[in-house]
């Protein structure tokens, strides 16, 4: 009995750790395999919304991008299962999801950009900035914030959405694509500019 | 505006709160320089969140995920459904016995050995208040009002002469006087060390705030233990990593997020959109224009902020000051009109 509660009492820890609490975690023993499963499923609580949140900036369809990072999971407890004792998952996490759903793209013959909303709307201008306008103009400056997203070049969206969504920095995303520090750091620059234009569009700052 | 390539590296730091304490001294004098830099850096940190929020909804059912991903691996096995079905294998009884009194001899000596030799290290607990205020009871007794949208993170008991916490948010402290271990409060940026006292700590992107209801409270910085200043009751303290700012306790609306109440008597007018910010959660600034003026206007009132929204505590507001106020890019500005 006490050796049950010993290896698996998976209720010991809190299940809802923040991503960036996750190498904090007690690490288990490769040999453990109930302290390994434990922490996948830690791993799988901590990243699984974030990771969905970014596979959908990349595929906007809810559906494939929770099977992508279900697959995502999956291949890491049945083929690489030592990989949830290092460190650096996060970097895996995430490159690996892009890259599933760059496959996607290509196998489904998709393009990367699916206008979800009525581009007509969002340019239409509120005629008046007090309160009872401030609702729709807030929303309509999201929907165009979102646009802008969508619409960056591709490099520099890849760049934007890794940093904003995925936490890296510059030299975190250099490693990742393979650029280098300063192109990486331009990329995002850019994306903000272009972001910056399109709020201006609609906020008279 | 073309921003200083030192300066873009510190504001990429800075949005992934990965900066240094010199970065920050560096990045505040860049602001100072001119209105239009601050201005500048306003706009790119509202840009910035602004992008968060839109990328950041909807959110996914994790647990129906989960269990998916389970049956999925075929390694779902409910909690307290494993049987051991005894199997009968021939031998005399005596040898049984024997085996089985081997067996529970090792169990019970490996179960010892592990609870007295191994401990485990202390548990942590992670409390987050996600959709309301909580309260939280610490093992040594104390108690913590956890803002809405707060978290706490201790050890199931309290270890080595000292009683740690960690927070994130804002939370209100009511701690159990025990003079041989002092109770300390870490944010990302500082320690607040008490013996026993209650007191109030608020941390946010740009700094922490603690104020002090009774008791005396030392707030310390985390990278730099040297640096730091002691508050008395009706203290209160703001730390931007940098700097400290000690003042008296101006009004008494530091519990409204508890209470619900906000009350202003002969209240300045720069105090009371602070107390507004920080209930409401939304920046409500002082144009310009108003700014120096603030002490001019003085207003007197209670509000019943769990009853009146922002925007009708407002409008009373400006119903007897003749100020006026606007809403920007989710930032509410008071003006004074131009007659």
């Amino acid at each position: 009995m006490c050796f049950s509660r010993v290896l698996t009492n998976y209720n010991d820890y809190p299940m809802h750790t923040p991503p960036e609490y996750f190498n904090e975690l007690p690490a288990p023993a490769e040999t453990d395999t109930a302290g390994l499963y434990k922490r996948f499923h830690h791993l799988f609580e901590a990243f699984y919304n974030p990771l969905c949140k970014y596979a959908f900036s990349l595929i906007k369809d809810r559906s494939a991008c929770e099977d992508i990072v279900q697959e995502t999971f999956a291949r890491i407890w049945e083929k690489r299962r030592s990989m949830l004792l290092l460190n650096n998952i996060r970097y895996y996490l995430y490159t690996s999801v892009r890259n599933n759903c760059f496959t996607y793209l290509d196998k489904e013959q998709r393009l990367p950009v699916a206008p979800l909303f009525d581009y007509e709307t969002a340019n239409t201008e509120p005629e008046d900035d007090r309160f009872a306008s401030g609702e729709t103009k807030s929303k309509d400056y999201k929907v165009l914030l979102e646009k802008g997203i969508e619409q960056l070049p591709p490099k520099c969206k890849e760049v934007f959405l890794l940093n904003r969504m995925g936490k890296f920095s510059s030299q975190d995303i250099a490693d990742q694509l393979g650029l280098s520090v300063k192109t990486v750091s331009n990329q995002l620059w850019r994306a903000m500019k272009i972001l910056r234009a399109y709020a201006k569009n609609i906020h008279f700052w | 505006m073309e921003i200083p390539g030192h300066i873009k590296e510190i504001i990429e730091r800075r949005f992934l709160n990965r900066e240094s304490e010199p970065d920050m001294v560096t990045l505040l004098q860049w602001r100072n320089e001119s209105p239009e830099k601050e201005d500048e850096y306003n706009q790119l940190t509202a840009l910035w969140a602004d992008a968060g929020t839109v990328l950041d909804a909807p959110d996914y059912d994790s647990g129906k995920a989960w269990d998916k991903l389970q049956m999925r691996l075929k390694m779902f096995v409910p909690a307290g459904d494993t049987k051991l079905i005894p199997v009968q294998r021939p031998g005399s009884a005596l040898r049984r016995s024997l085996v089985a009194a081997v067996t529970i001899g090792i169990i019970i000596f490996a179960t010892w050995w592990v609870w007295h030799e191994k401990l485990p290290p202390p548990v942590t607990h992670l409390v987050e208040a996600t959709t309301d205020n909580k309260t939280v009871f610490l093992p040594d007794g104390s108690a913590v009002s956890l803002r809405k949208g707060s978290t706490l993170r201790y050890p199931a008991r309290f270890e080595n002469n000292e009683r740690v916490v960690i927070l994130t948010g804002e939370a209100f402290f009511e701690v159990q006087h025990e003079a041989t271990k002092p109770f300390r409060i870490q944010t990302t940026r500082s320690v607040v060390q008490v013996l026993g006292t209650s007191f109030l700590v608020n941390t946010t992107i740009g700094s922490d705030r603690v104020v002090v209801a009774s008791g005396k409270v030392l707030l310390a910085n985390k990278k730099i233990p040297g640096q730091h200043c002691i508050l008395s009751a009706k203290q209160e303290a703001l730390f931007d990593g940098i700097h400290f700012k000690q003042q008296l306790l101006q009004g008494s609306n530091y519990l409204a997020w508890k209470t619900g109440m906000l009350k202003f008597s002969e209240s300045a007018l720069d105090q009371v959109a602070a107390d507004l910010s920080r209930y409401y959660g939304i920046p409500v600034k002082l144009h310009y224009s108003l700014a120096l003026k603030a002490g001019l206007y003085k207003i007197t009132g209670e509000f019943d902020c769990r009853k009146q929204s922002l925007e009708q505590v407002l409008g009373e507001i400006t119903l007897f000051t003749g100020i006026r106020y606007k809403k920007q890019h989710d930032i509410i500005i008071l003006f004074r009109p131009h007659r």
